[in-house]
């Protein structure tokens, strides 16, 4: 097994507690990480092999490098209904075949789709990879699309959105992402619309399948008790023999372009109201991603994030408030986002909106800088304490075009951020200017105090949203 | 309905030649009763750190729901030494983690750090459970908190509101019949002086189970242990203990509730069932994963695919500390009607009384239990956990390597016999939730 030695955590004793009777940490223990190895089939196939010896388990992931961003405008959906039907039949098996099969095996695989990528995800007892496999490769080579398996999950794919539009935090995410991102290929719901998932047909289905799923278009990447020599060859028996064909264009470039909105959403019943405030991000291979990622950590990643000890600790709005960037190859979205009693929606956007302020106007503490960066290399640590884990983290640098190796020197460009960096990253992109604001609540409670910050709040019912086109602004 | 079509050709499988390695681990327990655990493992530099308390929502005193879950949040305020926070500083701070959970029968406060970093959390554990120090002004921030929790889990959920009143209408008697989260009258009727009392009734060594795996030495461990929980007293008051016997049910019953939050009906059958301890309850972790561990699981097949009446259909074992509850629950699908709903669900209960389930979904069961368990103990955090349960709500840490074992010896016909038992029509209660027109009030 090929390691490397890594030091994580290094600046982590920089962080001083002082409290009588509390011992000192002893020395660092150095953790090992596995380094991943790869191997191109003769049909384009490129092949990524993480070897954990120990656990008889295994995890793999089959990426096909087209994802939610090809859906047409009227077919919202349809990546994510492509891949769901994978599993359900295939020309030798049927849906239920599939299942009974699998999970006979003490194995899972599930298909799913997002930005960028189609994953087909198979963990499974490790005795069991081969049959496991077999299975894998002929649900991504072989599917049916048979007419009775696309009217079920469509009923089902309805069902699912309904509930989902009665939830305030789902509903408020859709609505960001079409108020961010205007008409871009990454704007629409991913699931679909009840307006779109009725318009999907057999031959969209298969279309797709036919033009994404090839070789030179897809990854596999495993991790867990298998060596790379035995990965290579799995994968060269199963999925050696898969024709190569051309593998389709990127999507075109886009801008956002998006002016900053705030909207409102009436869900007349709703418990509690999500406060979401977002921007356009940057994407995954940016250059600058690492200071982003690190800016983002000061404001809102973990339990001591500024957002949280504003919202939760210090004031009891909340359970939890923390903001992401959520990242595609092109670009991504940075939100801030948390759920409170509807009557305090408005006083939890004042102070994301002084937060937000503040990583510009404001330095940040050493010891404070130093203990984000460690909540940033911890998580990493921990994930890399799982096949999951390192499957998920190599997948998406392989499918952003990252060297692999990259997963090496994670740590080093975490703690090579600089204060200067973060102040002026956050002064160009987090300004509370550039921001949308969207809440999904009761407007009985928030319309009017929501005003009193946005005098030209939009405020559209949950029954009346549409979320097929651009949100249409304020006539 | 279309016709059955369950493969019944199942492939062999290689279970028998996968064994799960045991846990190897040492066992004591100090003189002021607080029992360790101790796993080395030096295969990652990290330490988890587990400390169970055998007290949960079950013991929230009387009028006050939610009390001993809203008492896990003021375990992370100040202590004597620690202003509030403190457990953050030495996990998140540093690269590691932290978290508590509180379910009826225990309350769990878990953390992973570098494992230089181990010795300070054996002293933050040994601190707050001595001497916690919690101010008014904290106490009432921290509630505010836990009422968005009860906001964000319940309230904002179409369905929060029905998981409530599944236990509240299942239990007759016991405490289980309360949620765990409480509601917010009874949070706010909550005070500072009776976190001090609960602290200091449930908050003791005799009372807890700490567990340690990582990367550590396992004499530095004792050391540290003797050193830090060593001096703290063991109370001479007895603990109290919830001594409610749940009344047998004489008859079935069917309630109806509604509510303007839901777009589909839902439905659940509830029958009480038999205690964690019980020898049944490896047959019910093999009926759990064959009724519904997947798209092969029988409700899944039946009700999702075949009939194509429900949208969700899951099937619970949760078998507790004094007596476990098993739970049908599903939302309907679109045009599904409820009265054929629950006939094709309670067909289904038939179905597992009337015949053992076949070689094959044993088989399945078997496998998928044996892959999630392995899955769990892939990490020191999972390691520990799994041994701070079987510790504190099983009585002994070693069940953890006869678990398989034992699972591997279930038969289809023990299955049947525990569906026999506790599936009864006395035993059987219905629950009917419906949405309600949306008019606004």
């Amino acid at each position: 097994m090929k390691t490397l030695a890594l030091l994580l955590l290094t600046l982590t004793t920089a962080v001083a507690v002082e409290i009588e009777g509390l011992p000192k940490p002893a020395a660092l223990r150095p953790t090992k990480l596995v380094a991943p190895q790869e191997k191109t089939l003769a049909n384009g196939l490129r092949v990524i092999v993480i070897e954990r010896p120990g656990v008889p388990l295994l995890s793999a992931n089959l990426i096909v490098r087209s994802g939610s961003e090809t859906d047409p405008e009227k077919l919202a959906g349809l990546a994510k209904f492509t891949a769901s039907l994978l599993t359900q039949g295939t020309a030798k098996r049927t849906a239920p075949q599939i299942a009974s099969e699998v999970e006979s095996l003490g194995a899972s695989l599930v298909a799913d789709a997002g930005w960028d990528s189609i994953d087909v995800t198979l963990k499974t007892l490790s005795a069991n990879v081969g049959a496991a496999f077999e299975i894998l490769a002929d649900v991504v080579r072989n599917p049916k699309f048979d007419a009775e398996e696309i009217e079920r999950h469509r009923k089902q794919a309805l069902d699912d959105l309904r509930l989902e539009m009665e939830t305030p935090g789902a509903v408020a995410r859709s609505v960001a992402a079409r108020a961010l991102l205007g008409a871009s290929p990454y704007a629409h719901p991913t699931q679909g619309t009840l307006a779109s998932l009725p318009r999907i047909k057999r031959t969209d289905i298969a279309g797709l399948h036919t033009r994404a799923f090839v070789p030179g278009n897809a990854l596999l990447v495993m991790a867990g008790n298998i060596t790379a020599a035995d990965g290579f060859a799995l994968a060269e028996k199963v999925l050696g023999d898969w024709p190569a064909a051309k593998a389709p264009a990127p999507p075109a470039a886009s801008t956002p372009g998006q002016k900053p909105r705030a909207i409102l959403v009436d869900l007349p019943f709703a418990g509690q109201a999500a406060v979401y405030v977002g921007a356009p991000g940057l994407g995954k291979a940016d250059a600058a991603f690492t200071i982003a990622e690190v800016t983002n950590a000061v404001l809102g990643t973990g339990y001591s994030s500024r957002l949280n000890q504003e919202i939760r600790l210090k004031r009891g709005l909340s359970y939890g408030a923390a903001s992401r960037l959520t990242t595609s190859g092109q670009f991504g979205i940075f939100a801030a986002s948390c759920q409170t009693k509807n009557e305090s929606a408005a006083e939890v956007i004042r102070i994301i909106q002084a937060e937000l302020k503040r990583l510009s106007s404001e330095p940040v503490a050493e010891n404070y800088f130093a203990s984000r960066k460690a909540v940033l290399t911890g998580n990493f640590a921990r994930e890399l304490e799982t096949n999951d884990g390192y499957v998920a983290r190599v997948s998406e640098l392989a499918l952003h075009g990252l060297p692999v190796d990259t997963l090496a020197k994670h740590v080093e460009r975490i703690q090579s951020v600089s204060l200067d960096e973060v102040r002026a990253f956050a002064e160009k992109h987090l300004s509370p200017d550039a921001m949308s604001v969207i809440v999904v609540g009761r407007a009985n409670d928030v319309a009017k105090p929501m005003r009193e910050i946005f005098p030209k709040l939009e405020v559209i019912p949950q029954s009346k949203l549409d979320l097929d086109a651009p949100i249409a602004g304020k006539k | 309905m279309k016709a059955l079509c369950l493969c019944l050709l199942l492939p062999l499988v290689a279970r028998a030649e996968i064994i799960a390695p045991p846990l190897t681990f040492t066992d004591r327990t100090l003189a002021n009763g607080l029992r360790v655990i101790a796993l080395e493992d030096h295969s990652t530099p990290t330490a988890a750190i587990q400390i169970w308390y055998r007290v949960g929502s079950k013991d929230d005193p009387a009028g006050r729901s939610g009390f001993a879950h809203l008492f896990e949040h003021m375990m992370f305020k100040s202590t004597k030494r620690m202003p509030n926070e403190t457990i953050d500083r030495l996990t998140e701070d540093v690269g590691g983690e932290n978290n508590a959970f509180t379910s009826d029968d225990v309350t769990a406060y878990h953390e992973t750090v570098p494992a230089n970093h181990l010795e300070r959390l054996i002293w933050a554990e040994a601190e707050r459970l001595s001497s916690l120090r919690v101010d008014t002004k904290n106490f009432f921030t921290e509630r505010d908190v836990v009422k968005e929790e009860f906001r964000q889990s319940v309230l904002a959920q179409p369905y929060g509101e029905f998981g409530e009143w599944i236990p509240k209408m299942s239990f007759a008697a016991h405490p289980y019949k309360r949620p765990t989260i409480g509601n917010i009258e009874e949070l706010d009727a909550s005070s500072l002086d009776e976190v001090k009392s609960f602290h200091a009734t449930f908050y003791r060594p005799d009372n807890a189970v700490l567990v340690v795996a990582g990367d550590f030495e396992s004499a530095d461990l004792q050391k540290w242990v003797d050193q830090y929980f060593g001096p703290i007293p063991r109370p001479e008051t007895p603990i109290p203990r919830v001594t409610v016997k749940e009344p047998a049910r004489t008859g079935e019953r069917t309630l109806r509730d509604s509510s303007p939050k839901v777009p589909l009906p839902a439905l659940a059958v509830t029958y009480l069932g038999p205690a964690i301890t019980s020898e049944e309850a490896p047959a019910f972790q093999v009926l759990q994963q064959a009724l519904s561990g997947g798209e092969s699981s029988r409700l899944y097949r039946v009700l999702i695919y075949e009939m194509e009446m429900a949208q969700t259909a899951q099937f619970s074992a949760d078998l507790r500390t004094d007596l476990g509850l098993l739970t049908f629950q599903i939302i309907l699908a679109s045009g599904a009607d409820i009265a054929k709903t629950r006939v094709a669900l309670l067909d289904e209960v038939k179905k597992l009384t009337d015949a053992p389930i076949s070689a094959a979904e044993l088989t399945t069961a078997k496998n998928q239990l044996l892959a999630s368990q392995l899955a769990e103990r892939e990490t020191c955090d999972g390691k520990a956990s799994a041994l701070a349960e079987a510790a504190t709500i099983r009585g002994d840490p070693a069940l953890v390597n006869t678990d398989l074992a034992k699972l591997e010896a279930v038969t289809a016909e023990q299955v049947q016999a525990a569906a026999k038992k506790w599936f009864t029509d006395d035993n059987r209660l219905v629950l009917e939730y419906l949405p309600t027109a949306k008019e606004k009030k």
